[in-house]
């Protein structure tokens, strides 16, 4: 059998293998064996890595057999080389997930339940890959809904939670505006261009302008742009570790992937959206770093950073979108390559980001800054993965994330050179300028992530008995910090490999600046251990251990270590508008100013964007709601009179229009 | 105007249906549902007959209407009305003199209204038969708004689908026999249920009072 | 000279002048102040004494107060040898101004994790205020960097200071308010009057300092030696501004470029030690309004350079 054969056959049998994993997870109840499922998951996200990787960069199309769906819809899975990328990024993660999941569950103990989970995790992930594979808007819709559900289901897995139930209601609303826009969008372009499938879609002219801002915009809930991404610190934060990676590491992708296939592709681009991509984009990774740096609650503080992710990630569509649109295709192919490339990365280092916190969760017991600490000490391998992945996100170099970085700022300085307005190379400038400035918050916000969770002294009595995950969960870090190693290493042949993928984009993909990546990797390999040598060498003299200067005061309390709120006070300061965070304090005691008897201190934050958009519209819609209720009486009679009386007008409009 | 005896008795049923209005005992609601129902029988066999229908077809017709909607619905209501012991309709929204003038003022704004509508053909008794259908509907719906007990809802549908009846017998050129004869079974099982679930709702409730039923609301 | 002559200088010059430069400012403040002052190679000799010590480590700490030192001497070697701060020496590899600001990011990364590893709260408010500083002071050198790139038409920081470059040197304003921006934020950067002040370790002056009390030993001299190296670098990009902007306006022979760096190396550091002691330092929440001087600047290079642009 021929290889495209063999991998054809992969992809088949990992999605029957979702399929069974679901069923059987249903199936057994209260007996889930975690393990079991959990090699299903593996085995299936495997299969579905090496058939993509087999079959690259042809492509694959899968006919499912109708019993799959009852016959309902005549389904075919394409795969092509977009699609195959996105399918590895999911089958990466969701292998990471499916080792890390039955370690992690087993601290949720008797609050969830086991046979929910894991079918609404295979569910999940089936729906993504399908999502992935989807040329027609009907496919899309239908598997985007499945995604979109399981994923809610996934949220409140912890359904005791107050918290939970909240996130999930807030995620939930957002997904039901996102799948309407999408709908409404997806229909127009049907009446337009009389068939379902994207290539027609993209064939259309300027008139399907306003269907495809339609479209984009719900892509742009479901992705977490601002001004739509309240949902994500809440959705984020709530759901289970796992879970958490697979949605800041794939799920906002699906809706990047949709942008790609819809907007990128089509045939005229727009320059309103590219702007408006552009600035939104931009926006977004402001705004989600600013509130990341002062967050004190360690899952909020990495969903913020997704919000930031993705901000750029939107920020390189709409910067391809322009390119296209002005003609210049050096400028394209950079954005291109930046956008692929920094949704690999941030698929890669978010996901180990989010599994370390969810050990750290694990281990300690709590998420928040205040309770934790040192735990460097007694979980060495999750501190050092944890770093690493803090490391890649910051864009730091010799590792992935400095790559896509540097990518998106040649592809503003070419802009910069080879615009014809000024307007476009003042844009360019400035935003170089800005992204300077986002990333030196990153560094602020996971040098805080980092070092208030794993260095220092532990602020609880559950972070001094915290203990190493085991070695499945350790793996799961393990293969993501591998694969961050390989893509740093490989970033080049990676950005010269994307050439298939831009087929629907550009006639011809050329990416003209390199990578300087290996020279300096080498230098860095040379000098680290000589310096070391020196360190531990030069000299012969002994290490003494005493205990941290403390102006002989003697031994400090735990408490004395600093906290979130005061890591980050002076950035809040600085943003003190946009953040709007109060303190309040109140001293008890007879004489309070000498001798307190209590302090009492609360530090919060008033959200802007919540308080000032989304408040008043959600009291607006709840004042109309009761107005309406009166007229609901509840009395047999006076609606019978609504509906003679709406009679008696349709008579009378009826003669109107007769005349 | 000059009315030919055709729209006599279509006058007799509209009038027939307003006097309905005007009083509150059931039994002497159902009797004037009776007679009102008996001239729309008549009324359709003689319409039939001006047309040149065949026999059976208007024959059948007829006899059908005065069988199931002048017979059997009242005596099924009245058999169920004694199991219930209700005689009276005791509470209405608006005095029943009044609801009786307000019949009449609407029988004769229906006149204007049916002016309007496009009289197929010219029909016997085209106009009146139109008249006297709206005012038929506008006379249901008034028995519906303004009375309380569960029954008078139910006198209140028939009323309003023997309206409907008229408009299609004198403005279209007649419906086809299995259309009216589905027709006369829906209504026939519509009254069997209700009238079944009167007799429940009194067994639970204590009383068919449909006003009382804004108690549920919160 | 042939290449490997080249780097030898190079070498010795990265391993040499950075404590030299210690003691340049050290002895011009004391001259400054009516002392005679410890000779230029004190701080040689320091370094030499610290690594003879033995180390005095926290219990807390676990291991990464000592590898943040190794990244520290290492990475700034790295930049030292890839970065054109001398003229006419040959570089490591070209690194663009992007891979430059973000290696000294990386250096930040480590020193501020260094300073929360030993749960002092002194070292940690001082990791605070570090990336505090750093939020502003990274977009200036950015833009100063970028204005003069947009100009040379390359990000490759070899070929922008490089004294071939035709198309810039007829800039002498831009290369002059680029040396200005790049040197008030290279003074918030290396910690110097009137952002920090190097001699003492109290809570007004808590920035670099606090971050590095805990070192002691090789640790400490390792530390400093990169913190000197960071100075060299980019006092040594600042000084080529200038350089590069009298060059503009009299035309002079392309050998004396390299001793033309070094003097201007030396008289930026002389100029350091002038204002840390005409100056004071300025109470933290008016640091911002600082730094503010040299975004402005940088945002005039910017525009002057989008002026030039045909």
């Amino acid at each position: 059998m021929e290889p495209h054969t063999v991998c054809i056959l992969f992809v088949q049998a990992s999605l029957l293998l979702l399929v069974s994993g679901a069923l059987i997870s249903i199936g057994s109840g209260k007996r889930t064996n975690a393990t079991v499922l959990s090699t299903f998951l593996f085995a299936a996200c495997f299969l579905l890595l090496c058939g993509c990787i087999g079959c690259w960069p042809d492509g694959f199309a899968v006919v499912l057999l109708p019993v799959y769906l009852g016959g309902l819809v005549p389904l075919v899975h394409v795969g092509d080389a977009l699609s195959m990328f996105f399918l590895a990024i999911l089958t990466l993660v969701g292998m990471a997930v499916a080792l890390f999941s039955p370690a992690y569950l087993s601290h949720l103990q008797g609050r969830f339940n086991p046979a929910m989970y894991w079918f609404a995790l295979f569910v999940f992930i089936g729906s993504m890959a399908q999502v992935f594979m989807a040329h027609d808007a009907i496919t899309f819709i239908v598997f985007w809904e499945a995604m979109s559900l399981s994923s809610v289901a996934l949220v409140i897995t912890d359904y005791a939670s107050r918290k939970a139930k909240n996130a999930a209601l807030i995620y939930l609303g957002a997904t039901r505006v996102a799948t309407t826009l999408l709908l409404a969008g997806f229909i127009w372009l049907h009446a337009l261009s009389k068939s379902w499938m994207f290539a027609d879609f993209n064939a259309l002219g300027s008139e399907a302008l306003i269907p495809l801002a339609l479209v984009f915009a719900g892509l742009c809930i479901k992705a977490g742009t601002w001004p739509f991404h309240l949902w994500l610190p809440y959705a984020h934060t709530e759901a289970p570790a796992p879970i958490s990676a697979l949605m800041s590491g794939v799920m906002v992708k699906v809706a990047v992937y949709g942008m790609i296939r819809l907007v990128l592709m089509a045939h005229t681009p727009s320059l309103i959206l590219a702007y408006s991509a552009m600035a939104l984009g931009i926006i977004s990774a402001f705004w989600g770093i600013m509130f990341a740096q002062v967050e004190d609650d360690l899952k909020r503080l990495l969903a913020y950073s997704t919000v930031e992710n993705i901000g750029l990630i939107v920020f390189t569509i709409g910067f391809a979108l322009l390119g296209k649109a002005s003609g210049i295709t050096s400028i394209t192919s950079i954005a291109i390559a930046a956008c692929l490339l920094h949704v690999l990365n941030h698929g890669t280092y978010k996901p180990l980001l989010f599994l370390g916190a969810g050990a750290v969760d694990w281990a300690a017991h709590s998420r928040d800054f205040s309770r934790l600490g040192g735990l460097q000490r007694f979980m060495p391998w999750t501190a050092l993965m944890f770093c690493f992945g803090s490391m890649a996100i910051c864009a730091l170099p010799p590792l992935n994330g400095f790559a896509s970085k540097w990518l998106i700022y040649q592809g503003l300085f070419q802009f910069s050179i080879f615009s014809t307005s000024i307007f476009n190379r003042a844009l360019g400038i400035t935003i170089i300028g800005l992204l300077a400035m986002i990333g030196a918050m990153s560094l602020a916000a996971f040098t805080k992530a980092f070092g208030l969770c794993f260095l220092g002294r532990p602020r609880s009595l559950q972070a001094e008995q915290a203990k190493e995950m085991p070695e499945s969960a350790r793996a799961a870090q393990g293969l993501l910090m591998v694969a961050c190693i390989l893509i740093s290493l490989g970033a080049a042949t990676i950005v010269q490999g994307f050439a298939p993928i831009t087929a629907g984009i550009l006639p011809s993909y050329n990416v003209p600046v390199k990578l300087p990546e290996p020279q300096l990797v080498i230098a860095l390999l040379v000098l680290l251990p000589a310096f070391y040598l020196v360190l531990i060498d030069l000299g012969r003299r002994r290490v003494k251990r005493f205990s941290t200067w403390e102006c002989g005061y003697g031994e400090l309390p735990p408490r004395a270590n600093i906290g979130a709120a005061s890591f980050s006070r002076s950035l809040a300061n600085m943003f003190g508008m946009l953040i709007q965070h109060r303190v309040f304090n109140k001293i008890y005691g007879h004489d309070r100013r000498h001798f307190p008897d209590n302090v009492n201190v609360k530090y919060y934050k008033i959200f802007v964007v919540e308080k000032y958009i989304y408040g008043p519209m959600l009291h607006a819609l709840d004042a109309v709601g009761r107005g309406l209720i009166r007229l609901q009486t509840g009395s047999i009679h006076i609606h019978l009179l609504y509906v003679f009386a709406t009679l008696i007008l349709l008579v009378f409009i009826g003669i109107r229009t007769l005349r | 105007m000059k009315l030919t005896n055709l729209e006599l008795v279509f006058v007799g049923v509209a009038l027939t249906a307003i006097m309905m209005l005007g009083t509150t005992n059931i039994r002497t609601n159902l009797s004037l549902y009776r007679w009102h129902t008996m001239l729309i029988a008549v009324s359709s066999g003689w319409i039939g007959y001006l047309r040149a229908e065949p026999v059976f077809h208007w024959l059948g017709i007829a006899l059908m209407i005065a069988g199931a909607k002048a017979w059997f619905a009242p005596w099924f209501l009245s058999q169920i009305m004694r199991k219930v012991e209700v005689q009276n309709d005791s509470a209405v929204f608006i005095p029943t003199a009044l609801a009786m003038h307000i019949g009449i003022a609407l029988l004769a704004l229906s006149y204007p209204l049916a002016q309007t509508l496009p009289s197929v053909l010219n029909q016997p008794g085209g106009s009146i038969g139109a008249t006297v259908a709206l005012s038929l509907i506008s006379t249901g719906m008034l028995l519906m708004v303004t009375r309380h007990i569960a029954v008078s809802q139910v006198m209140g549908f028939l009323v309003i689908e023997n309206g409907i009846y008229l408009i299609s017998l004198t403005q279209t050129r007649g419906m086809p026999l299995n259309i009216e004869m589905g027709v006369l079974l829906d209504l026939l099982v519509a009254v069997m249920v209700t009238g079944l679930l009167l007799f429940r709702i009194k067994k639970n409730f204590e009383h068919i009072d449909v006003a009382k039923l804004n108690e549920l609301r919160d | 000279m042939n290449i490997a002559l080249k780097w030898m200088v190079l070498i010795s010059c990265v391993v040499f002048i950075p404590p030299l430069l210690i003691g340049l400012i050290r002895k011009t403040k004391a001259r400054l102040q009516g002392r005679i002052g410890a000779s230029i190679c004190q701080p040689i000799f320091d370094l030499a004494k610290l690594f003879a010590k033995d180390e005095l480590l926290s219990e807390i700490s676990n291991g990464m107060l000592r590898s943040a030192s190794v990244v520290s001497a290492s990475v700034a070697v790295l930049i030292a040898l890839s970065s054109p701060w001398l003229p006419g020496m040959p570089v490591l590899f070209h690194s663009d101004i992007f891979i430059f600001v973000y290696l000294f990011a990386l250096l930040r990364f480590f020193t501020v994790l260094s300073a929360l590893d030993t749960a002092s709260a002194f070292g940690a408010f001082a990791a605070s205020r570090e990336v505090t500083i750093a939020v502003l002071v990274e977009p200036a050198v950015m833009l100063c960097f970028i204005a003069l790139a947009v100009v040379a038409g390359t990000t490759d920081l070899s070929a922008i200071f490089a004294f071939t470059a035709d198309n810039l040197s007829i800039y002498p304003g831009l290369w002059a308010m680029a040396g200005c921006g790049l040197y008030l934020a290279s003074l918030v950067e290396l910690s110097r009057m009137p952002a920090d002040d190097p001699t003492t370790h109290l809570e007004l002056t808590m920035v670099h300092e606090a971050m590095i009390i805990e070192n002691s030993g090789p640790n400490l001299a390792l530390v400093e030696y990169a913190s000197a190296l960071k100075m060299l670098i980019l006092m040594g990009l600042s000084g080529q501004c200038f350089l590069h902007a009298t060059t503009a306006v009299l035309k002079l022979h392309h050998t004396i470029y390299s001793l033309g760096g070094l003097l201007a190396l030396f008289v930026m550091v002389g100029f350091i030690a002038v204002i840390e002691s005409t100056s004071v330092k300025l109470r933290w929440t008016k640091l911002p309004e600082f730094i503010a001087y040299a975004v402005t600047f940088g945002l005039l290079c910017a525009m002057y350079s989008l002026g030039t642009l045909r």
